[in-house]
């Protein structure tokens, strides 16, 4: 090849290498990474109700100062990751025609504190719980009757 | 006056009203040649696009899940849940000569299932089309949205998108 041509080639490739690196500043990409996770949506289902023993009276005959009745109820949560429960401490039953109430005091089995919103992690997606509530009333002053009342359990996502 | 001398005269003379025909057929103007050298544009990014943990509707339905551009608020609608974790707005440092304004491009994005192939399309949304370099830097976020119904599959979704800056 003629001195020349091997000038105007070498300048020719050098033009080249240049507008490469004029493209490479001109405009910059970056790649970025999205995530989400999708999980179920949890639910809660009683298993049982939470039923207190009778409690005999006996008009005219004293029963002491206390009684103490006590039940279980259960409760299964699905779902998948930690939840968080809220169980109240205490709710009342009333008397059916009545306005006369008992107080329950909530007791929840497997070590789960009773109060407030308390996180638990549920395994294989599902998650066991027994709900309980004791009575203690003066029996002497108990009004006959049936008393019903509503215990609300609240499970969320953490 | 010899007759040599007369040709020399009329050779002169006619050479002199020939010049100015000579001038007449040239012409100059000044060009300017200008050029402006500019800084390389560089970009970093700061943070990824998450969604965060999102619990799907309960029942037949769908909810839009959106991830601001502009602050990284994340917001719903529908039936689904926000469940408490981390997430955030895509954002990203550009650096570059002061002054200059550069466009903002992105590619499309898709999340796919960790383990699966179910796929969830992402429309993204960028805080501005273009933007400045104010003392060199500029800074900019992407957000999106997606559809999550009852249907989605569970699981962990990723995907990747591009972003290109390019100089105005």
């Amino acid at each position: 090849m003629p001195a020349r041509f091997q000038i105007f080639a070498a300048v020719a490739v050098a033009l080249l290498a240049a507008s490469g690196a004029s493209a490479q500043v001109r405009s910059v990409t970056t790649t970025t990474t999205a995530t989400t996770s999708i999980t179920e949506a949890a639910t809660i289902r009683r298993t049982g109700e939470l039923i207190f023993q009778d409690i005999l009276i006996t008009p005219g005959v004293s029963m002491g100062p206390v009684v103490d009745a006590s039940g279980t109820s259960n409760l299964t949560m699905t779902g998948a990751d930690a939840v968080s429960l809220a169980i109240p401490q205490f709710f009342d039953l009333v008397r059916e025609g009545g306005i006369e109430t008992l107080t329950v005091v909530t007791t929840a089995d497997g070590g789960y504190a009773v109060s407030g919103l308390r996180g638990m992690t549920m395994s294989a997606g599902t998650l066991s719980i027994d709900v309980g509530g004791s009575i203690k009333v003066n029996a002497d002053q108990l009004a006959p009757g049936e008393y019903r009342g509503l215990l609300v359990v609240v499970a969320q996502y953490n | 006056m010899n007759r040599l001398q007369k040709i020399a005269l009329c050779a002169a003379a006619m050479a002199a009203l020939a010049s100015p025909a000579f001038a007449q057929s040239s012409a100059t103007v000044s060009t300017t040649g200008t050029t402006k050298i500019v800084s390389p544009l560089s970009i970093a990014q700061n943070s990824a696009l998450a969604f965060g943990t999102i619990v799907k509707p309960g029942s037949a339905g769908t909810s839009i899940i959106t991830v601001s551009e502009v602050d990284g608020t994340r917001s719903k609608t529908g039936t689904a849940a926000l469940a408490t974790s981390t997430s955030s707005r895509a954002t990203y440092t550009v650096t570059g000569e002061s002054g200059q304004t550069f466009s903002i491009g992105t590619t499309a994005l898709t999340m796919t299932r960790s383990g699966g192939s179910e796929t969830l399309p992402v429309t993204l949304v960028k805080s501005g089309a273009t933007g400045t370099l104010i003392g060199g830097t500029a800074t900019f976020g992407v957000g999106g949205s997606f559809t999550v119904a009852d249907t989605t599959v569970s699981g962990d979704y990723t995907g990747t998108f591009d972003v290109t800056v390019t100089y105005n």
